[in-house]
Parts: C-alpha cells; structure tokens; sequence
C-alpha cells in the first residue's frame, strides 16, 4: 500500500493520536474522521483504527461500507502484521481499520496482545495513526490513550461530560503513575501516600506528589517528571453558547489549580446542522462542507495539534 | 507581606508581577467564575467548603495584590481599601450614582445575593438602589441605612457621605 505523495516525515515511525472522552455520544468518531482527513489534505498519511468497541461506526461517518477485514483478523493471526487490515477509503492519503468484529478479543485482550497491537501500530508505514476510542476509562482505553504521542479528551458543555472528563483525566494519570513506578520504583512511596489517604486527606494527584515528596523527595521528583510528561488536550464539542467558549481554557485552569496536571486546550467546535447534513450525504462533513465553522475548526485543531508538537521537541 | 506569599497570590490568580491594576481586576474576576458555585469548569471537582477556601485564597490574594499595586500608583484605584479615604469617589462621566454602584459591586465580582449576604439587605431593594427605581425604594429611614451598608460592603471611601449623596438624589428627584 503505497502513495504518490512522498513520505516528508524524517521519523519513520507515526505519530498516534487517540481521541477518548469519558462519556459516549460526545462526538469523538465525528471529530477523529475528520482530523484525519484533514491531516490526509495536508498530504500526511493516515490511517483510523476504530477502536470504539461499543458502538464501531467510524466506517459510516467516512462514507464507506464496512470492510472484509478488521482488527479482528489480526487478532485472531489470519493475517500476520496490522497493515493487512488497512483498507483504502474514498480520500486520498486516508486508510482505515475497522473495529467493528473484534468487540471479543479486544474487550478484554490479554496484555501480549494488547503489546503487540500498539508495536503493530508504530510500525505502520504511515505518517499519522488516530485511534477513536471507545467511552469510559477502562485501563484498555486508558492504556492506548497513553500510549499515543498526543491523547485528546472531547468534552460537551454539560456537568457530566466535564465530569467525566475529569475523572478520565485523574483515571489517566493514576495508571501512568502506576505504570512508572514499576520502572522507578517509587510504588512504596505512593501506596505509603496512598494509604495515609484519609489521615492527610488526599484528594488530588498534586496532593499525592506533594505527599510523597515528604516521605521520599526522589521518589517525588521522579512523580513530578511524569506529570510534566503528561500532557493530555481537550476540545470542547457541540458549543452553543458564548461561555461554552470559555470552557476549555477553565478547565485548563482548573486542572492546574486543582491536579497540578498541564492540560492543552485544541478549541472549541460549534454546535451545527452541517454534521447531520453530512451524514446524510454519506460524506464526512469536511469535505462536503469545506467552509463551515466546523471544517474551520477543525482545522484549527489540528493545526494547533501540529504546532503543540513543534513546542514540545 | 513576604514576596514569598506575594508571588503565591500572582501564581494563584494566574498573574505577571508586573500587572497592572486593570490586569489584575480582570484576573481576579476570571477566577471568581471559575470557582463560582455554577461553574461548570468546576463544579465537580470539590466539595462546598473547598470552594469557599478557594474563594477566599482568591479575594484574599487580590486584596494583597491590590494593595501592592495601588502604593505603586499616586492614585488608588483600589475597590477593597477603604482606608484610602481621601479619594473621592471616582465617577466616570455620566455615569448616575445607582450604576456607579453596580459597576463597583461587579468589579469587586460580587453578585447581588453576595451584597445580601453580607449587608442582610434583600436583594430585590439592592436592585432598586442600582437601578434607582425610586417609586420602589423603601422610606427614607430604612433606605438610609441599606445604601450605607451597601456602600460599606463595596468599600467605599467615605460610605456616609456616599449615602448622603444618594438621598440627595431622591430630594432631586421629589419623592
């Protein structure tokens, strides 16, 4: 599977962007979809894997029946790497791999598998790899929303969804800590933290470092440089009023004052009729629409993306 | 004030050093909202007395800052230092007495039922004295004593000369 357009990517491995959100329904297979896309008219190679297990219809909202092969043949070894299972889709540059028959293996994949998935997927010979996942915070999720260079949370202006997100973002955090430790060996420290919960009434990841740096100032420190390596973004979805707008950079705020976690907030996507439209066009809504405010933003999102990377190496 | 403590409260409201009295007011608001009650940024993550914490390392933080900023001006501008009485009440052109009020209570982010809160003054009458809608004021009597309070809570210079000012406004107006 090869392109006309030359790789111009000096890392041969692909960047991998995740789009989760703690609650369904908020817009992640819309917003996913369409980010590839434009990445794929800025001439970068895509491929989306559909990882939203519940309900797998990313191949719907890029306009194309869903195809022969999925995830679930590799999976399942019928085909031997992940690039097998990559489709074409009607965009130039855009691949796809479906979710929709692995619901079983991958709802609960051992950890071998899971290992060999996410190898699988930085070797794509691609310039970018999105990955839609499914709702909630399953450590699955969790473990592939850390895995990617860049994991993006979408939130609705609504209490539970900016709940949710929360809760998806401390989720997120706990187990990259968890994971760390194994390699740093600060666990004692922060199941000592942890244990101490209710005496020194620890509520937020910034609480928990500031504990453990007084029972293990190493220990902390190495915490504290996790936390700086975790950077999750946002975008608030389905805007409909002038505060909504606001939302993102709040949240950026609380995050900070609250978790002591750096957040980065990609922008804000109006509410619009241009999606249902598009839908019903059987076609994703940045190419029928090019000019709409959700194209707009969108591109936007994905500029900042870029740009978010440029800042950060 | 140790610059220790200082540079926390610039850090709590998300400020240079080098803000300027209109900078930090709008900080200062930006933070009231966000760790207001209805704050959707905001309203699942802590309990009603870490908001009230909150909200008091925030208006406590911006009263210091203020103070720094307002000594380095030759005119306070201040809203929380009544002791700088010798200010005169600093009306913007036309604007009338009741809206001078209601800009001042919203600088100060302050909504009606916080001035009731403190001032035990209801807020439909606090309305009234913003909007000056005269015929639905209370007596004289009473009125005098709710504009003072008002006056006070917003940290006016001088409160009672304010609310003189204001009853001067209803011998004006007739009522």
């Amino acid at each position: 599977m090869t392109s006309l357009i030359p790789d111009t990517s000096d890392n041969p491995s692909p960047r991998i962007w995740a789009v989760g959100g703690g609650k369904g329904g908020v817009g992640k297979t819309v917003i996913t979809a369409n980010t590839a896309i434009s990445l794929a008219q800025q001439g970068k190679r895509c491929v989306v894997l559909d990882l939203d297990l519940g309900g797998a219809n990313l191949h719907t909202v890029l306009g194309i029946p869903d195809p022969d092969r999925s995830l679930s043949d590799f999976l399942s070894r019928d085909v031997n790497s992940l690039a097998e299972t990559m489709s074409p889709t009607p965009y130039p540059n855009l691949y796809f791999i479906s979710g929709s028959r692995a619901i079983l293996e991958i709802a609960n994949p051992k950890f071998s598998q899971k290992e060999k998935l996410i190898r699988h997927i930085t070797s794509l010979d691609v310039d970018y790899v999105l990955l839609d996942l499914g709702a909630g915070s399953a450590f699955n999720t969790l473990d592939f929303f850390l895995s990617a260079d860049e994991g993006i949370l979408v939130v609705l202006p609504e209490p539970t969804s900016v709940e949710n997100a929360y809760h998806f973002i401390k989720a997120a955090f706990y187990r990259k800590l968890k994971k760390a430790t194994r390699r740093t060996g600060v666990a004692e420290a922060i199941d000592r933290a942890m244990e101490e919960k209710v005496a020194r009434g620890i509520q937020s990841p910034r609480a928990l470092i500031n504990n453990v740096l007084q029972i293990n100032p190493e220990a902390g420190h190495a915490l504290e440089e996790e936390v700086r390596s975790f950077k999750p973004n946002i975008i608030v979805n389905q805007a409909r009023r002038h505060d909504d707008h606001e939302l993102g950079t709040d949240m950026v705020q609380a995050c900070q004052d609250y978790f002591g976690i750096n957040i980065r907030n990609l922008g804000h996507i109006d509410e619009s009729d241009s999606l249902r439209e598009a839908v019903r066009l059987r076609k994703a809504v940045v190419d029928a629409f090019p000019v709409s405010s959700f194209t707009r933003a969108i591109h936007s999102i994905v500029r900042n993306l870029l740009e978010a990377r440029e800042g950060s190496t | 004030m140790s610059t220790d403590m200082l540079s926390k409260d610039y850090k709590m409201l998300d400020l240079d050093q080098k803000a300027t009295a209109k900078e930090a007011r709008r900080a200062y608001h930006r933070m009231k909202a966000l760790y207001s009650e209805g704050s959707l940024a905001t309203y699942s993550l802590m309990t009603a007395e870490q908001r009230d914490e909150m909200l008091n390392d925030i208006e406590r933080a911006y009263m210091r800052i203020s103070r720094v900023i307002d000594s380095q001006l030759p005119t306070p501008e201040s809203p929380v230092s009544p002791e700088d009485a010798e200010a005169p009440v600093p009306h913007e052109q036309g604007e009338s007495i009741g809206a001078y009020l209601k800009r001042r209570r919203e600088d100060l982010g302050l909504t009606l039922r916080d001035v009731a809160a403190k001032t035990r003054v209801r807020t439909t009458y606090l309305e009234h004295i913003e909007n000056e809608r005269l015929s639905d004021l209370p007596a004289p009597v009473y009125l005098r004593g709710f504009v003072l309070e008002f006056a006070r809570v917003l940290g006016l210079p001088d409160p009672e000369s304010f609310t003189a000012g204001y009853l001067e406004l209803l011998d004006e107006e007739d009522v």
